[in-house]
Parts: C-alpha cells; structure tokens; sequence
C-alpha cells in the first residue's frame, strides 16, 4: 500500500481582495462609509452594518429606538442563519455531497427574499443607519418570516439525514484537526471555531449589546475540538438563532425605527473599540474620533482574520485530503480577511 | 465582566509607575507605557489580570507619533484593557508579543506592513495583504498614493 501524502509545512498567503477598506475610512464622513461597511464579511453583511452602527452610537452617546434594537436583532440573526447555511452547504460540497449544498441555498434564499423585502438589496444591504435602522419594516415581513420559522425545523432534520447522520461525511470529520482550548484562546480564534474547543466565549453573553439580554438562547459549546465539533457547533447555533428571531418578532415593540441625526455627524473626539457576535467570530471596530466627520483610524477586527491563522498548526501531520475538510471546518469569509 | 474603574486599580497595582497614563473611556480602562517596557509590562498584566486574550493589535498614526494598541481582555471575564505606547515616527521600533500572544503574529505583521512599525523577535515579519513590490505604509497619514506610479 502506498502512504497518503501529508501535509509538513503551510505558508497562508492572502492579500488578493485588499482594497484599503481601513485607509478609505479615513476620507469618507461616517455616512459616506455606511455601504462599504457590508463588503468587509459579505455573507454575514447586516452583522457587518449593525456592529459599524453601534460603534459610532457609543462614540457619540446616542441610542436608538427600542423597535430599531429588535429589528436589528432580527436582520442579525436571520443573517447568521443565512451564513451557517452557506457553511453547512459548502462544507458538504467540498466533501463530495453535493445535494445539502441545494437544500442550503434553497433556505438561505428565503431569508435573502425576507431581507430584499426590507431593504430592497440580497447581499450588501446598507440596511443599518446610526441612530436605528434605514426604513421600517414592511407590513408583509412579519408574515412571511414566521413562515419561514415554522418551516426550518423540518428543514434542518433534513439537512441531518444528509449529513450529520451520513457516515462518509461524520467519519471525514470526527477527530480531524483536533484544536486544544488553550491554543484556541491564545490564538485569538473566536465564534463557533473557539467554541468547538471548548471554550463558551460568546459576545452576546461575555459582553451583552443591544436587546440580547431579553432572549432565551443558549451558546452551542463543544468539548471536542475537531472539525465535526465545528460543524455541529454550528448546526446548533442556526436553532438558537432560530429562537431568538421567534421571540424578537413575538416581541416587537411599536414606535419608531429611528431617530433623525445629522448626515454630518461629528462624534466627540475620543475612541472606543466596540465588538459584537459576528457569523464568525469576535468583530471588533475600533473608532478614533478627532471631533471632525471623517475618523482619524477605524481598525475592523475580523474574525476569519484570527482565525484563519489556525491553519498553520491545524493542517500540519493530516492528509492532503483532509485540508478541504480543516480548511471548510473554519469557514472563513476572505473579504473580511484581506478588507 | 468588571467594570472599567475596577480594572484601572488592578492595573495599577501591577504596573505601579511604569503606567505612564491611566484613563478610562466608553467601559475601557486604557493604559499607556513606555515603548521600551512595552512586552514586560504587558506580560505582568496578562499574568496579573488574567488577560489571555488579544482581540486586536493595531496602530493610529497621530502626526507627531505613532500609537500601538492592544485591545486585551480576560475569557473569564476578568476584565478588559487597552493598552498602549507612543513610539516616534523615525525609529518606530517595539518589542513583539508573539511570545505572550501567538494572536499577535499576524496583527503584528500587518502593522508593520501598514504603518512601517518594526516589531523585534518577531519570528516572520514579511509583508501580508500588500503586493511584494508595493511602495510605503498606507496607513501612514503622509502616505501618498501618486508614489505608486
């Protein structure tokens, strides 16, 4: 029998999709970079827009409605449904299962319809406004998205024949890339990757914002630390985030959906470095404000950033045929890797 | 999670006068230090704090210097801390905290790239997100676009 070739040594090069996203901060008002804001992780954009947004609240004192806060939730959760969606489908994908990726689309498409309803766009949204959100919700929204809650469960059993109960796909997975707890924290990693290891770090329990703290979910935790921990933490989470836009709705209250601010916002000069649950992981925003309406710096905290550096120690010993398997695992989004 | 003022007092106690500048700000305690004490004090806070985890590593460009900061905070929720240092323009130099962090590695890199900020024992400085021959620091505040061509 030959050996399988495995992988000794990997070197991450990253860079194609920089487009200075940090440097043209510092030449727009904090309006003008309202849309560019959703290109930084494009698959998770309303989480992109909602962390931009509070961030600028905290620098300037403001708070939005409490409507705006639950809509916010909605929009961020269904967005984290939509992300793990495109995970899910593509990590059977790249292990050869090419039916669950159809089913994922087929879902995440109906979110994307909820979302084209409210803002009129299906990817980058610029939906998110300091000081609330950039329009009501429409009238047909609350109908057609408590259709979709009562349909996901069946759906997600679904995906469960597919593939958490297909052997090919688990045996791919299980005890693949194990990450220890220690490591994972000391590399920075975050989201459902740090969770698998053990680790129950979730922003909107470590450090609530927004209404958070009026939901019941739970933060889907792992002790494994290999890649079909990473895949299930996930699954999981699509429930839980599930929960919460039941309970948001249920729960919206009446009032605006905004307060009227000033396009040329000149927050006072300080700085604040806010961070919020993102799809992937801690995204963090740090802001400078010099008291004039363009920024002296905005850093972008990635998640996919931090973790994609796993790789280096992940991959390491495994066969060349299981690094689709590590690399999917991490679910990485490259546009808020190079920013 | 403990608040911004509890922070500042551990902070103090395990930094005694090397904290050059103690503040707090938007729920964050930030502590400035000496560039040349920048790795040993942050490695007494980590110890002393319990600050495991770096989220953010990066650097402002205030005209007259430079700012490096690190935004660190406890998984047990122990608390959370900014901490800084000035370094000048011309010999922008500083210890790396690739040995307290492995986080650091990459922020620590793109720093260097974007701000020209050179980070000692750092085990792989090479460029990240830029092309191999691209001109300067973008994120420099007198970088100039027109050097590309």
């Amino acid at each position: 029998m030959t050996k399988p070739i495995r992988t000794e040594e990997i070197e991450v090069s990253m860079g194609p999709l920089h487009r200075g996203m940090e440097k043209i901060a510092e030449k727009r008002t904090y309006f003008q970079y309202m849309p560019l804001v959703d290109r930084f992780d494009y698959l998770a954009a309303m989480l992109n827009g909602a962390l931009y947004c509070m961030t600028i609240e905290k620098l300037a004192g403001m708070e939005p409605p409490r409507r705006a806060e639950y809509i916010r939730v909605i929009m961020m959760e269904l967005n984290r449904i939509a992300s793990h969606l495109v995970f899910v489908g593509t990590l059977g994908l790249d292990l050869g299962a090419s039916t669950p990726f159809i089913y994922c689309f087929r879902e995440r498409e109906e979110i994307l319809d909820l979302f084209d309803l409210v803002c009129g766009a299906r990817m980058t949204f610029n939906y998110m406004r300091p000081g609330g959100v950039a329009k009501d919700l429409p009238p047909e929204f609350a109908p057609k998205c408590r259709e979709f809650l009562k349909k996901m469960p069946a759906r997600l059993r679904e995906y469960d024949d597919l593939l958490s109960n297909n052997e090919i796909f688990v045996e791919r997975m299980r005890g693949v890339a194990k990450i220890g707890a220690d490591e994972a924290v000391n590399l920075g990693l975050s989201g459902p990757t740090l969770r698998a290891s053990g680790v129950g770090f979730d922003i909107r329990r470590f450090e609530p914002y927004s209404v958070y703290p009026e939901f019941d979910f739970d933060v889907a935790v792992r002790e494994e630390g290999d890649c079909l921990a990473r895949y299930l933490c996930r699954t999981e989470e699509i429930r839980q985030s599930l929960r919460i836009v039941q309970q948001a709705l249920d729960g919206l209250p009446e009032g605006p959906s905004s307060t009227r601010i000033n396009m040329n916002l000149k927050p006072a000069a300080g700085e604040v470095y806010h961070h919020i649950e993102g799809a992937r992981g801690e995204m963090g925003c740090y802001l400078v404000s010099d008291g004039t309406t363009t920024p002296v710096r905005l850093k972008w905290r990635a998640p996919s950033f931090s973790n994609l550096a796993v790789l280096t120690s992940a991959l390491p010993g495994w066969k060349v045929a299981d690094s689709v398997a590590i690399i999917g695992s991490i679910d990485v989004v490259l546009g808020e890797v190079d920013r | 999670m403990s608040g911004a003022a509890e922070v500042s007092v551990a902070v103090r106690q395990a930094l005694g006068e090397r904290a050059v500048e103690l503040r707090e700000e938007h729920g964050w305690a930030i502590a400035t230090v000496e560039a040349g004490r920048w790795f040993e004090c942050a490695a007494a806070l980590r110890d002393a704090l319990g600050l495991d985890y770096l989220a953010s590593l990066t650097a402002v460009d205030l005209k007259d210097n430079f700012e490096l900061v690190a935004h660190l905070y406890s998984i047990a929720g122990r608390g959370k801390l900014a901490l800084k240092c000035r370094l000048g323009r011309d010999n922008a130099v500083v210890e790396s905290l690739t040995k307290l962090w492995s986080a650091a590695d990459w922020l620590e890199r793109e720093a260097a790239e974007m701000f020209g900020i050179h980070f000692e024992g750092h085990p792989n400085l090479a460029g990240l997100l830029l092309p191999d021959d691209w001109v300067g620091h973008p994120l420099r505040k007198d970088y100039d676009e027109a050097d590309q061509d």
